[in-house]
């Protein structure tokens, strides 16, 4: 606890916020993605994050390079996140949602049991591609592996916006997201977006875990307090909005961050709960978060 | 339910195939309700509408004849579709449906909810496209009478059955499709 306030402990309070909110943002956007589409929330999204990140670590123990190891883990990702949708949710996706949601929750037990069978459940270390020194930005010091975390969770951000917004099949998807129906209509292959949607949802998730894991170590229940906030994000910004995802998250970040530093009795430990607590607000005060939002709809 | 029969176009078979495989064997169906997507842009909807042809391709090359037909819509590209009244929701959707270039456009109750006034136009534009692009249409329609005057065929469907069909300026004359259905 500081005993004056000191701008300078602020701001690198805020900036290490940020690369935190930037793990939550990058998972609250995996759990958007796939509630849009699949209208469930996919409580095996941080499992699956923890599985990949096993991958990433197994790949770099066999003594692969950080970036390939990288980039081999997210296309394993997506294709992981494809099969789970051909697999799993395909044949139960006409069934009410709640068996969905029951899949997935089995799919968290079953991941976090092969993860813990073929790792081990010791506490592993995890490497950061960036150094774990800091520069001066008047007269403020932040990290660099904060730096680029949340480069690296934004920049997927920025590149999945431009699939979305510029590309003929991230129209389909919206579309698909929009009224799967219609899309039919158009001849669109509803079953093969849903499928794309969970694998972006998986390549999502391993980048926050490949993130997260050099701060908080690689384990296989890593994840579920990550997924926690990602969850808090999610409401926060409203579950059908991939805008409020990345706000929430980076928003959260900073809250949780800000409260654990400067509120005495919130500490280390009530971080957890305070997140809680932020998505029973947001639920009982504004169901559909800051972003979510009904359509103008004439008839 | 049991089923039996076969659906088939063109020589192809369509019988338990899902809606996107009949959309990709050339035909665009305009479903009651008009299956917009509301969020989306009248823009945005049309593009969807080129999807199965190719959609950068067709929607370059199709879009200028769409606003030939609906000059409004080139102005308001970019308003969210839910947001248009119900007669230019119409529009859009029978749009929409033209940009895929068709072989066989469907069009399930386009005059249901709309104003009469609106309802002639969307059905000029319908006639239009057949004289001129010589576009195949099969229409369900209620408004017998509007139906009747646009169609050169024409079928009375009474429980699933083909009750009577034939040439429509036939049909008009009949006397049991008068007094049931134009009312006169």
């Amino acid at each position: 606890m500081p005993l004056a306030f000191a701008w300078s402990d602020f701001a690198q309070q805020v900036t290490s916020g940020l690369a935190a909110g930037a793990i939550y943002a990058s998972l609250a956007l995996a759990l958007v993605l796939i509630y849009q589409t699949t209208n469930v929330v996919n409580f095996a999204q941080g499992e699956m994050a923890t599985f990949t990140t096993f991958i990433a670590w197994m790949f770099m123990d066999r003594g692969l390079p950080y970036w390939p190891a990288f980039a081999l883990t997210l296309l394993i990702a997506f294709a992981g996140g494809v099969g789970v949708e051909r697999v799993l949710i395909r044949p139960i996706e006409h069934r009410p949602e709640i068996v969905i949601v029951i899949m997935t929750i089995g799919l968290l037990i079953a991941l976090n049991g092969l993860t813990g069978w073929i790792w081990g459940p010791e506490v592993k270390a995890f490497d950061s591609p960036f150094p774990n020194s800091s520069v001066i930005v008047g007269g403020v010091a932040i990290s660099v592996r904060d730096i680029g975390t949340f480069c690296v969770c934004l920049g997927v951000v920025v590149l999945l916006w431009l699939f979305f917004r510029f590309t003929t099949l991230g129209l389909a998807m919206r579309a698909v997201a929009f009224n799967p129906d219609a899309s039919r209509l158009m001849g669109v292959r509803v079953g093969w977006m849903l499928a794309l949607g969970w694998g972006f949802a998986a390549v999502l998730g391993a980048i926050a875990g490949m993130m997260a894991a050099p701060t908080i170590f690689l384990d296989p229940d890593m994840m579920i307090v990550v997924l926690i906030y990602a969850f808090a994000a999610a409401v926060l910004g409203g579950i059908d909005s991939p805008v409020g995802a990345v706000v929430g998250g980076l928003l959260l970040g900073v809250v949780i961050n800000l409260l654990g530093a400067y509120v005495n009795f919130v500490g280390n430990e009530l971080r957890l709960p305070t997140a809680l607590a932020v998505l029973l607000l947001v639920l009982v005060i504004r169901p559909t978060g800051l972003f979510g939002r009904r359509v103008v709809r004439r008839v | 339910m049991r089923q039996s029969g076969e659906i088939a176009f063109a020589g192809k078979q369509l019988s338990g195939a899902g809606p996107d495989k009949a959309a990709r064997s050339g035909i665009a169906h305009v479903p009651e309700g008009r299956g917009l997507f509301a969020e989306l842009s009248v823009w945005e909807n049309l593009r969807m509408g080129a999807y199965v042809r190719g959609e950068r391709r067709t929607i370059r090359r199709e879009a200028p004849r769409v606003f030939e037909y609906f000059p409004w819509m080139e102005r308001r590209r970019d308003q969210q579709a839910g947001t248009l009244s119900g007669g230019e929701q119409q529009m859009l959707a029978l749009a929409r449906a033209l940009v895929s270039r068709p072989r066989l456009l469907m069009l399930d109750e386009p005059s249901l909810g709309l104003a009469p006034t609106v309802v002639q136009e969307i059905f000029r534009i319908v006639k239009e496209l057949n004289a001129n692009d010589g576009l195949t249409v099969l229409v369900v329609e209620q408004n017998a009478n509007v139906a009747l005057e646009a169609a050169s065929r024409a079928y009375v469907l009474e429980v699933g059955q083909v009750a009577i069909g034939g040439d429509s300026a036939e049909l008009r004359k009949h006397e049991g499709v008068r007094k049931s259905y134009l009312g006169y």
